[in-house]
């Protein structure tokens, strides 16, 4: 079959994981990593503490988890902004947004796997 | 008429900006671990500001927002058929709330001491 | 006979180019919907108000106005659900309006037949082969998508469509994927080609007012949806196809 144009089917795949990946699991991250120890809540505060985070984030499986749940939520969210800047009618032509969005979270990725194996 | 709709479906999009927001805040946080343990609670005195608690909210409650409406949504774009009749969509959704509950479950589950 | 009611009428005069709203003041029944005060007023006010209409029980989809501001089937609405009024109608909003409340159809027309909206098959099963036969369990998977009338008030609902000229739009793309599910049909490769390319599905955001709005519960964002999974499926499939035809 000839796919007319365009690799949308595949931004679209990526932009609908990655909506059902930070709608499991980014509310919770935001509470226990900002908002529970932001409200003095003491198992939140000590969940934060050094030696348990490094522990934490020394683990590959943590780091894959949390890779995926960053890139996808990435795709996602830049495939929204994508279309949000249509919505807002900003007189742009439509395929530099597309490019520059998917940029933005090719290059968030490319920095998510760097922060979390090589720092 | 139409403008509740419309201002509900700009919610929806606008979501994703929070979500971006907090990525970064999420990556700082992995980087500042990765420091010596002063500058990481340098960091954590930074994420514990009125500020960040104010932005912490928000980000909390426009990802939720996200997670119901991006939920709900899913049995609409799945069509699944059994004895000739399509499965109802709270059957679909029910079972992706359950998820998420189990998924929030896992993270404080790893997260918490 | 007793009650008045206004109305708010658009005009339009092509030629002059001129637009302007008229009151129209008039005494109707109870079980009169807008389309039947819309007749009244050509009838016995002002011949010269422009709409379409035929069969004013909500089959034929020609009655479409905006009531209002909302997408509405004038024949299926009633003016007591509008009192006090005043009653504004408009002619659908994002098509080209002709006279008062007329829009051009050239552009949807276009639209309908570039999806190829009939049983497509590679090779025509000859007549003394009989019929196609489907099971009612095959027909359910479409049926709903059947129901649509043409109407258009999805595209006068869908803001992709005011800002995306070309957007193919909900009920031609429901359309398409009604044939793509039936079981008769053969021509989904070619069909997919149009609804995946860039005028097609993938610039529906899922703003939902085409499915708000439809007067037969067709639920044209959910089709869309459908079809999108079914592209990226097609997508994904497309590259096992073509690294198993290169071996």
């Amino acid at each position: 079959m000839n796919i007319k144009g365009s690799h949308e089917a595949f931004w679209w795949s990526l932009f609908s994981v990655g909506g059902v990946v930070s709608a499991m699991v980014v509310p919770v991250l935001v509470f226990a990593t900002i908002v529970g120890p932001g409200l003095g809540w003491d198992v939140f505060a000590d969940a934060m503490r050094y030696d348990r985070l490094s522990r934490l984030l020394g683990n590959q499986l943590v780091k894959m988890g949390l890779f995926v749940v960053i890139a996808l939520s990435l795709f996602h969210a830049f495939h929204r902004i994508r279309h949000l800047i249509t919505d807002l009618h900003v007189p742009v032509p439509g395929m530099p947004v597309a490019a520059l969005s998917y940029l933005l979270a090719i290059v968030g990725t490319v920095v998510a796997a760097i922060v979390l194996w090589l720092m | 008429m139409r403008r509740p709709r419309y201002c509900m479906v700009f919610v929806r999009e606008v979501t994703a900006i929070f979500v971006v927001a907090y990525v970064i805040v999420l990556l700082s946080l992995v980087v500042s671990v990765g420091g010596d343990p002063e500058s990481y609670e340098a960091f954590r005195d930074f994420l514990a500001s009125p500020g960040m608690l104010v932005f912490g909210v928000i980000t909390l409650l426009f990802t939720l927002f996200h997670s119901v409406t991006f939920i709900s949504l899913i049995p609409r774009g799945m069509a699944v058929w059994r004895n000739g009749k399509r499965v109802p969509a709270s059957t679909i959704a029910g079972p992706g709330f359950v998820v998420f509950a189990a998924v929030v479950a896992v993270v404080l589950l790893v997260l918490l001491p | 006979m007793g009650s008045k009611v206004t109305f708010e009428v658009f005009r339009f005069d092509s030629e002059t180019e001129e637009s302007s709203y008229q009151d129209f003041e008039m005494e109707y029944e109870d079980e009169w919907v807008i389309l039947d005060g819309l007749n009244y007023i050509k009838g016995f006010i002002d011949g010269s108000l422009s709409h379409r209409w035929s069969c004013r029980m909500g089959v034929c989809g020609s009655c479409g106005m905006i009531v209002n501001g909302y997408p509405t089937l004038t024949c299926s609405t009633f003016i007591r659900d509008y009192l006090p009024g005043p009653i504004r109608v408009e002619p659908l909003t994002n098509f080209k309006v002709e006279r008062d409340l007329i829009v051009n159809l050239d552009d949807f027309l276009r639209k309908l037949q570039q999806i190829s909206p009939w049983i497509v098959r590679d090779e025509e099963r000859a007549i003394e082969h009989g019929e196609y036969l489907q099971t009612p369990a095959e027909l359910a998977t479409f049926k709903q998508f059947t129901l649509c009338i043409n109407c258009m008030l999805c595209y006068s609902a869908c803001p992709v469509v005011s800002h995306e000229l070309n957007f193919i739009g909900p009920a031609v793309l429901t359309l398409g994927h009604r044939y793509n599910l039936d079981s008769r049909d053969q021509g989904a490769d070619m069909r997919l080609d149009e609804m995946l390319s860039s005028d097609g599905i993938w610039s529906c955001t899922f703003v939902g007012e085409c499915s708000q709005v439809c007067p037969k519960h067709v639920d044209p964002a959910g089709a869309i949806q459908q079809s999108k999974v079914s592209g990226v499926m097609a997508y994904f499939k497309s590259f096992v196809m073509s690294s198993g035809s290169r071996e």
